[in-house]
């Protein structure tokens, strides 16, 4: 990798009256862009929607020129308050969100978007005709389209996420587990300095040279310095910047949070599709389930692209708002079903028996069956499993944004802690013991495949959040003891914070600080995400 | 007893592009489904099985209209049939009953009652049941929500939107389904796996004893002349002052808001 310092890249500024803004001091702002899904408030003077890279530098002058600062704003799904201002202005990127054009590189084909494109829009471009759409070099579009269909396999439940906001958090999905987080799709970052310079970062082009790396702007040199802290890579993680000895510079941009820049143009890695199998196993409890995942993770025949979990609790919780009349597009769980498995299996059509086949005995041995499953392999249905999947965390959030009129502090209270594969037992047995001898309900469900399933407690009332609150401090720390992440894809922004010192002690802190400080020493961008200002 | 039930496969409504010359429905490489009708259909077929009678399904369509069948395989379905052959491409409605109405003739003459869904949601015309009918001697029946089996007969619900009514039929017909459950029915690893194993005959026009001249384009009796896209906008007004004079503004807007 290079280790002559990075340039950054002057971009002129433009008129100021030319931005579109929402002044707060002469309309309310909306209160969608004061919060996001973890339905903390906040609040701001304005909201500025600039639709370029000038427009949005112009706006990063000004701010470091009057003393302001800014909250960039993707759309707002993130869990953790992160697009959650708290005072200043909000940036908000939804003017920026088209495709650029699909490309090629040695390593094979990739996507490149502005960052508020949604995963949904990815998605739905993908299936289009790529000779159709915009091309970075002639005659990509046709060669895709003889070898395509292609996919992005990253897969963040939450479709309506921006891509900037994935590159932001470096998000999971389900299919995290075998193809891992974001930040192993991303090949190239256009991201803008709190200063208004850009940075276009290709992975493998610049590097840190230990933990030092130098970035050389129109008037500056920015010495970046990492923390000395080595992130834990071990496991799902995304808590706190990502930092270890001669890592790839672009690598310290994805997931931190919108700390130390703003992302304008990503180039995420794209793969050939492939014909799978999407199976939902139901056992009769919750423990032969966990049971069957263990054994299928030892398995060397069957190699799922995920593995996902539903608790009783979670199948009830669905049965319920199916009772009530809701997600009528939905199956409903089947009476006898006390917990289930979701698994993605790679099957053409002509293997679909002996895939099937070939995870029959494990089933029987813990007490599932063929017949007790759910099994499809069209598109359609397909996106109904994952749909079904996805239920339950909206069902949560959108009771928690039900309390919030009597409970204005009331927000969401779940887990995102991952540990390494022989903690896991473990790690569940204190989920439940804590949880019960509080007295709270909760639903476990999500990504056991790595060891991180989400346990949501269902509040009812403040005095709930406060026992759960406490709980998931214990979480926190049960799971730094075991040598986990007490965030493995929702990242820290402003509501987990307290997790970073458990983490990287106060020393890895500080260091975080001076690093954010070398490279915004105004302030300017999301301040709060990670570490107070 | 035996349940025909006729199905298509269409472009994936999710995902449609149209082509800007045309107007056509772009079928290259677009994704397909099964005819959300034709799902109705094939639920009130397997809906009304007993042990021991079979449910078949066909479809007249190109090669990958195998999916739709398998599809309908891993939902209920016992046997399906392919009409596929190059002389079958660009039938219109009245082709396209010919070549199924010949099916039903020489293939699966003692069926005891046939199911299609009301519509194609490509072509949208809905004439299919009915030509299916009356080249096959049968009759059609519209709008229907259920169907049941009584007292030898089939007690067959009608809905028309202001009127429910209830029939009994003797003997075979043809059942044109307009509803059914949009709770999807999810097969088993089971189901997926039996249905590799169950018939799926494909025949071409020479099995299904036509001429050339009775299927396709050449068999078609109607020709699509010209397919303009409608853009309906919607605008919206601001109506201010007193009642009376915002009910004279909805008055002048033609009385619509
Ligand atoms: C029902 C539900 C399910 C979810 N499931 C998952 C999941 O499976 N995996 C997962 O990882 N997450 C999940 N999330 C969390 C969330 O969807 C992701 O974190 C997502 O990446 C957020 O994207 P966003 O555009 O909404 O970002 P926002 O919430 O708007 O912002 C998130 C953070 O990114 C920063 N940011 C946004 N855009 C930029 C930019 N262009 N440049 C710099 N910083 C930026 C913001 O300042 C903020 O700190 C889920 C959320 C919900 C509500």
């Amino acid at each position: 990798m290079g280790i002559e310092p990075v340039r950054a890249i002057r971009v002129p500024s433009v008129p100021f009256q030319g931005i579109k803004k929402w002044d707060g001091t002469r309309d309310s702002l909306p209160h969608t862009f004061l919060t996001d899904e973890s339905k903390l408030s906040g609040h701001a003077k304005e909201i500025y929607f600039p639709s370029d890279e000038s427009q949005l530098a112009t706006l990063l002058r000004y701010l470091n020129r009057t003393g302001g600062h800014a909250t960039i704003s993707g759309m707002r799904t993130g869990v953790v308050g992160g697009a959650v201002p708290q005072g200043g202005s909000v940036i908000c990127m939804e003017n920026m969100d088209s495709l650029i054009g699909l490309g090629k590189d040695q390593q094979g084909y990739f996507v490149r978007v502005q960052p508020n494109m949604t995963l949904r829009s990815l998605q739905r471009i993908l299936r289009q005709r790529y000779s159709s759409l915009p091309a970075l070099q002639p005659g990509v579009g046709e060669e895709m389209d003889a070898q395509g269909p292609f996919f992005y396999p990253v897969d963040p439940t939450e479709q309506n996420g921006s891509l900037g906001g994935n590159v932001a958090a470096n998000s999971s999905g389900a299919r995290s587990f075998r193809y891992g987080p974001t930040r192993d799709w991303v090949r190239r970052l256009r991201v803008m300095l709190p200063n208004g310079d850009i940075l276009d970062i290709v992975r493998g082009e610049h590097g840190f040279q230990g933990r030092e790396c130098k970035v050389v702007t129109e008037d500056d040199v920015i010495h970046l310095r990492l923390p000395s802290y080595d992130f834990n890579r071990g496991v799902k993680n995304s808590a706190g910047l990502y930092c270890h000895e001669d890592m790839d510079l672009i690598d310290l941009f994805i997931g931190s949070e919108g700390t130390l820049g703003v992302i304008t143009e990503i180039d995420l890695r794209l793969m050939p599709s492939y014909p799978v199998l999407s199976i939902l196993v139901f056992f009769p409890d919750d423990g032969k389930a966990l049971s069957f995942v263990a054994d299928l993770r030892l398995s060397s025949s069957i190699r799922p692209d995920l593995i996902e979990y539903f608790d009783e609790a979670a199948l009830g919780l669905i049965r319920d708002v199916k009772a009530k009349g809701g997600l009528r597009k939905l199956p409903c769980p089947p009476s006898y079903a006390g917990s289930a498995v979701f698994l993605d299996l790679p099957a053409g059509a002509e293997d679909i028996s002996s895939v099937l086949e070939s995870i029959r005995p494990l089933l029987r041995m813990h007490g599932g069956s063929p017949e007790r499953s759910w099994c499809l392999h069209d598109r359609r249905g397909r996106e109904m499993l994952r749909d079904f999947r996805h239920s339950i965390p909206e069902t949560i959030f959108q009771h928690v944004g039900g309390l919030k009129g009597k409970n204005p502090d009331i927000h969401k209270m779940g887990t995102d802690v991952s540990v390494p594969d022989a903690a896991f037992p473990e790690m569940m047995e204190y989920y439940a013991q804590t949880l019960r001898s509080k007295g709270l309900r909760w639903v476990t469900f999500g990504h056991v495949g790595d060891n991180h399933p989400h346990v949501e407690v269902i509040l009812h009332d403040m005095d709930d959040f406060r026992k759960a609150k406490d709980a998931c401090q214990a979480f926190a720390h049960k799971a730094v003891q075991l040598g986990g992440s007490p965030s493995a894809e929702h990242g820290i922004g402003k509501l987990k914070r307290e997790y970073l010192p458990l983490l990287y002690e106060s020393q890895g802190c500080k260091e975080l600080q001076a690093l954010k400080r070398s490279v915004d020493p105004n302030g300017v961008l999301n301040r709060g995400n990670l570490m107070e200002w | 007893m035996k349940i025909v039930v006729m199905v298509k496969q269409v472009p994936d409504a999710e995902n449609v592009e149209l082509d800007p010359q045309t107007g056509n429905i772009r079928r290259d490489g677009a994704e397909r489904m099964l005819n959300p009708y034709c799902e109705f259909a094939l639920q009130a077929a397997v809906s009304l099985r007993e042990e021991g009678d079979v449910v078949v399904v066909v479809t007249m369509g190109p090669r990958s209209a195998e999916e739709a069948l398998r599809y309908c395989l891993e939902r209920g379905a016992d046997r399906a049939y392919l009409l596929t052959d190059k002389d079958f491409a660009g039938s219109d409605a009245w082709a396209t009953a010919t070549v199924l109405s010949r099916f039903l003739q020489l293939h699966e003459p003692d069926h005891d009652i046939v199911l299609t869904g009301r519509q194609a949601i490509d072509g949208d015309t809905g004439q299919v049941p009915a030509e299916l009918a009356v080249i096959s001697g049968l009759e059609p029946f519209y709008h229907v929500r259920s169907v049941s089996k009584q007292d030898g007969m089939w007690r067959v619900t009608q809905d028309y939107g202001d009127e429910v009514r209830e029939l009994m039929i003797a003997g075979s017909c043809v059942l044109s389904i307009a509803s059914g459950s949009l709770e999807p029915k999810v097969p088993s690893m089971v189901d997926v796996q039996e249905a590799q194993g169950k018939p799926l005959k494909v025949l071409d026009r020479e099995s299904l004893d036509l001429k050339k001249s009775e299927a396709g384009l050449a068999g078609s009796r109607t020709r699509v002349v010209k397919i303009v896209n409608q853009v309906h906008t919607r605008a919206s007004q601001k109506l201010q002052g007193t009642p009376a004079e915002m009910a004279d503004g909805i008055l002048q807007a033609g009385g619509w808001i």
